[in-house]
């Protein structure tokens, strides 16, 4: 039963990063890759503040202007630059990874015995306190964006990733706002990052490695789900996608539950993310 | 008032070859007049809407609304001035937000965007009372949607979302050409009244004849980048149907 708590309160990790796939995919339709780097900027950041004696409290808050300034420099590639969102992408995620290295300045910072936001997150006993921690964190995440998308700049946002013509038309500059989008969608992945790294007590310089998927794949799970109740209120999406962030990962730890070597990891999460995929685009309704 | 001085402008068609659409064009809209622009395709209408909307930058030449020089505000900058109703109806509002979150965003075009829940009662009352005056029965949709409603909602709204903040000027692009003739008439009926109430200097471009001839107080024939005819208030006045089709098959 602990495997599948810890894998609840690793899911708990991850709703930051779905939330911010979510953010660029959904609300601006950009599929940003910059995601795979900038969490293990988050991780990369986490760590060194944590090597320097930071508070690690202090260290969290710090990844996000870190995860941020790397968004924003995909946004101004995209915007200003005029280049392909997803060709940008990539160009900043290649160059995270060395950016990732010049920060650690080796490929993996062991972080055992340093203290996180958690209660000694290696002893077992602590779990449910740990997935409380997470759990608030979660839960004040989720509310602050649920809050911002529904200001008037948050409406501002879900409006340039819809209708450009529309929202230019009102006064918006849609390159400004593209940007702070990315940047604010690629904080909280840097904030998820660097949260995983507290959970296994390291940061290593490949644990960014296809994590855009895991959080396609929530986004994607959520959203359906949420279309299919009907319920189109902006809650229900959110609520949805962070519930799916956690479902991914139990899923994960099922697999790994049946004997299954952690090399085969990434192949199975990506036979998940088509499989999720896969279910919710058949129609159960014979017609 | 806008004021288009000497305005030349060319463009690449699909084959590479450069067309030159306007040469010295000077056209000059009063203040709270409603000009109607017809012409066939490719007469330049939408060209000279885009232009005064920003869409388009032109080769040359100066573009001044309200003594304000322009023309080298992006389409953003210039919506302070400049309020658009599109041909196509979902162009005009976005599908997945609601009626009131389309409002709430037209209501703050001139102004910043910022971190503030802006829909609270007093706003949607407002926006009510004026969703009421269309007469379409939309007030009671605020929640719903916009893609939940037909072209014809969806346009009508847009109208509304276009005069909400007080713009000088209003661009309607064909706004009726793809709603049936019950809602384009409701449409044009409501347009006529708020422009004549807001006193917006209005620029039509429209395929319609019979619009051409029922609204507005003056019309614009052009053909090939120029303007062939401009029928000031009083000879429109007495513009009949057979005339226009008399003068367009000369034009």
């Amino acid at each position: 039963m602990d495997f599948y708590a810890l894998a609840l309160l690793q899911g708990l990790a991850f709703v930051p990063l779905a939330l911010g796939i979510f953010l660029s995919a959904k609300v601006f339709n950009i599929p940003d890759i910059t995601t795979d780097g900038s969490y293990t900027l988050g991780a990369a950041v986490f760590a060194v503040c944590m090597l320097s004696n930071m508070h690690p409290l202090m260290a969290s808050l710090l990844v996000m202007p870190a995860g941020a300034a790397a968004g924003a420099v995909t946004g101004i590639i995209h915007t200003k630059l005029k280049m392909n969102a997803l060709l940008a992408g990539i160009l900043v995620m290649t160059a995270l990874y060395s950016v990732n290295l010049l920060i650690m300045e080796r490929s993996n910072i062991p972080l055992l015995g340093t203290p996180s936001l958690f209660v000694e997150i290696s002893n077992p006993d602590n779990l449910l306190i740990n997935i409380a921690i997470a759990g608030i964190l979660v839960t004040i995440i989720t509310s602050i964006l649920l809050w911002l998308l529904k200001t008037d700049f948050g409406l501002a946002m879900r409006a340039a990733g819809s209708n450009e013509n529309m929202i230019e038309a009102n006064g918006v500059n849609t390159n400004r706002i593209k940007m702070i989008g990315l940047a604010i969608s690629n904080a909280l992945v840097a904030l998820s990052g660097c949260l995983v790294t507290q959970m296994q007590g390291f940061a290593d310089i490949n644990m960014g490695i296809g994590i855009v998927i895991a959080g396609l794949a929530s986004v994607m799970m959520g959203e359906s789900v949420s279309r299919r109740l009907q319920r189109t209120t902006l809650l229900m999406p959110l609520l949805m996608v962070v519930t799916a962030a956690v479902i991914f990962r139990l899923c994960i730890a099922f697999i790994l539950a049946q004997g299954i070597e952690q090399v085969y990891v990434k192949l199975f999460s990506a036979l998940l993310v088509l499989l999720f995929i896969g279910i919710t685009k058949i129609n159960f309704i014979k017609k | 008032m806008v004021t288009l001085k000497q305005i030349s402008h060319s463009f690449e068609d699909d084959a590479g070859q450069v067309n030159q659409l306007f040469n010295n064009l000077d056209i000059t809209f009063e203040a709270g007049s409603f000009t109607n622009i017809i012409g066939a395709n490719g007469s330049g209408k939408s060209t000279l809407l885009n232009i005064i909307a920003g869409l388009t930058i032109p080769n040359q030449g100066k573009v001044f609304i309200n003594q304000n020089e322009v023309q080298h505000l992006n389409v953003d900058q210039r919506s302070k001035y400049v309020a658009r109703i599109f041909q196509n109806p979902l162009q005009g509002s976005v599908a997945e937000l609601t009626v009131i979150e389309n409002m709430r965003l037209a209501s703050l075009r001139n102004t910043h965007k910022g971190l503030k829940l802006g829909i609270n009662n007093q706003f949607i009352a407002m926006v009510k009372q004026r969703i009421a005056q269309l007469d379409l029965g939309l007030e009671n949709k605020i929640a719903q949607k916009m893609g939940t409603l037909s072209g014809g909602q969806r346009q009508a709204l847009t109208l509304v979302m276009a005069t909400l903040c007080d713009a000088d000027v209003l661009l309607m692009d064909e706004p009726t050409s793809a709603l049936d003739p019950k809602s384009a008439l409701s449409l044009m009926d409501n347009a006529a009244k708020i422009i004549q109430e807001k006193k917006h200097t209005a620029i039509m471009v429209t395929h319609n004849m019979r619009e051409a001839v029922n609204y507005g107080n003056r019309l614009l024939m052009m053909k090939a980048g120029k303007v062939e005819k401009d029928i000031a208030a009083q000879e429109k006045s007495t513009l009949t149907h057979a005339k226009l089709f008399d003068w367009l098959n000369e034009v």
